[in-house]
């Protein structure tokens, strides 16, 4: 049984979206904050650029939200590096208080989710929460150096580079964070690390069942319900695992179906990583609502907990999935 | 829902393997390799005056140097996601390890950067190819006292 809980005063004070070269020429360039021309963000390693574009998304989402940082209480962000290095390097020049969060690819969701709960539940005012991933930060953590040539599984999915920070705080805005769910790790007796869309289908079904049904809400209630990385794959398990229950699963799009445009990049199966639904939802999603084209949403950020190490010593790949719903605010 | 339900759902899902067309892919370019590689030894043996081995060096070193440009120019890993283990078993997919490995390590430097995760995807190669050759030999020396010369 996964844990939701309804926010009283949550609302999203302000967020930016920064992305890397590939994402900038993607069908959602409009709506990102600020694109960098190559992944090192012109820093000298992989990491550095990582750091840099999550420091840029969050001095933006800061700036836009006219608030000084001495009004922020808390931060809660991650990244994919071991250790969460590359979030803790940028967290030592914050001045509030901070906690490293990992969550794999739903660290965006998780740290929004628990910024808001410090939010709802007065232990914070004001709380900033971020994520960030990169192409060749998390190959080198995860896979092979960049520049090995290994034939790709079709299966395998792009680690989206780029970042995402968004500030939530309890003076109304247009945007107010309702409910989230914190998932429950599940373990499906999986071992291919090439193909993560499939497990984690099954972490975000189970998520949305037990938010739908702790909300007393259908499908029907939300304009769109956004999943994190799931890919072409387990998008379609995802959809069809619902509709051996009997429900149509109607208003489902992928974060990772997104971000790229047809051709070089989306040969695989679409966008992955911290930073996928991260910059859909702070540049694209906000936006969307802000501008009335979307009333309610569920958002579901996925993740696989593996390791190299634990994947090396053939373990089964744990997922999870945590919602968050976002709903604007009617004058 | 249960687990068996979920794994039918997952293996209804799962893409087709393109077996047949990698396999041809792979069958073409590294018969194209072979055959670049024996126009080498001959050029080695017919033009620059080299005795057969020195002329098969000759040919695995130019290879190898083209595989290494390749990689550093950041078109291995297209031409490689094309054709497969037609690029991956020959040499060139050794020399692609070690160059590729290499570039990221600099980040690191160059002792514990560089230096150690140059081997971190060849070093198996190293390892068990050396293994190998080893045991070949003792079996070779165990039958030269049996009268069965290799």
């Amino acid at each position: 049984m996964s844990l939701t809980l309804k926010f009283k005063d949550v609302y999203i004070q302000a967020s930016a979206a920064v992305a890397g070269p590939e994402e900038a020429q993607g069908p959602l360039k409009e709506y990102f904050d600020y694109c960098f021309s190559n992944i090192y963000a012109d820093q000298k390693s992989y990491e550095d650029g990582e750091k840099e574009m999550s420091k840029t998304a969050i001095l933006t989402a800061l700036k836009k939200s006219g608030l000084p940082s001495s009004k922020i209480d808390i931060a809660f962000g991650g990244d994919l590096t071991d250790q969460l290095a590359v979030s803790n390097l940028l967290a030592k020049e914050m001045p509030y208080s901070f906690v490293g969060v990992y969550g794999a690819c739903s660290t965006a969701m998780l740290s929004l989710a628990l910024a808001s709960t410090f939010v709802s539940s007065k232990l914070a005012t004001n709380a900033l929460c971020f994520s960030s991933s990169n192409y060749g930060s998390s190959e080198r953590q995860f896979r092979y150096p960049t520049e090995y040539g290994i034939e790709k599984k079709d299966t395998t999915t792009i680690t989206v580079s780029g970042a995402g920070a968004a500030i939530v705080g309890n003076r109304k805005t247009k945007v107010k964070v309702v409910s989230c769910t914190f998932g429950k790790v599940h373990d499906v007796k999986w071992t291919d690390a090439n193909d993560m869309g499939s497990p984690m289908a099954f972490a975000a079904y189970d998520t949305i069942a037990q938010h739908l049904k702790h909300s007393k809400r259908t499908f029907k209630d939300y304009d769109l319900i956004m999943t994190g990385d799931l890919s072409s794959i387990g998008s379609k398990v995802v959809k069809e695992m619902f509709e051996k229950e009997g429900q149509v699963f109607f208003n489902h799009v992928d974060s990772g179906s997104l971000i790229y445009e047809k051709g070089e990049w989306d040969k695989f199966s679409g966008g992955s990583g911290c930073g996928c639904i991260a910059i859909t939802t702070y540049g694209y999603i906000l936006q969307k609502m802000e501008q009335k084209d979307i009333k309610r949403i569920l958002l579901v950020g996925t993740g696989a907990l593996h390791s190299k190490t634990s994947v090396g010593q053939k373990k089964v790949i744990p997922v999870i999935a945590h919602a968050v719903e976002l709903e604007r605010v009617e004058e | 829902m249960d687990y068996t339900t979920y794994s039918e759902i997952v293996k209804k899902n799962a893409p087709k393997k393109h077996m047949v067309r990698n396999g041809f892919l792979a069958f073409i370019s590294g018969g194209l390799m072979g055959i670049a590689a024996q126009a080498l030894i001959d050029l080695g043996t017919n033009v620059l005056n080299l005795e057969t081995p020195e002329a098969m060096s000759f040919s695995a070193i130019v290879v190898v140097f083209f595989a290494a440009v390749l990689t550093m120019f950041g078109w291995y890993n297209n031409l490689a996601q094309l054709v497969g283990a037609g690029l991956f078993i020959p040499t060139t997919g050794f020399a692609n390890s070690m160059t590729s490995a290499a570039i990221e390590g600099k980040f690191e430097g160059p002792i514990y950067g560089v230096g150690t995760r140059m081997f971190a995807l060849a070093g198996s190669v190293i390892t068990y190819g050396v293994f190998s050759a080893v045991i070949c030999c003792v079996i070779r020396y165990i039958l030269s006292f049996m009268g069965v010369a290799l």
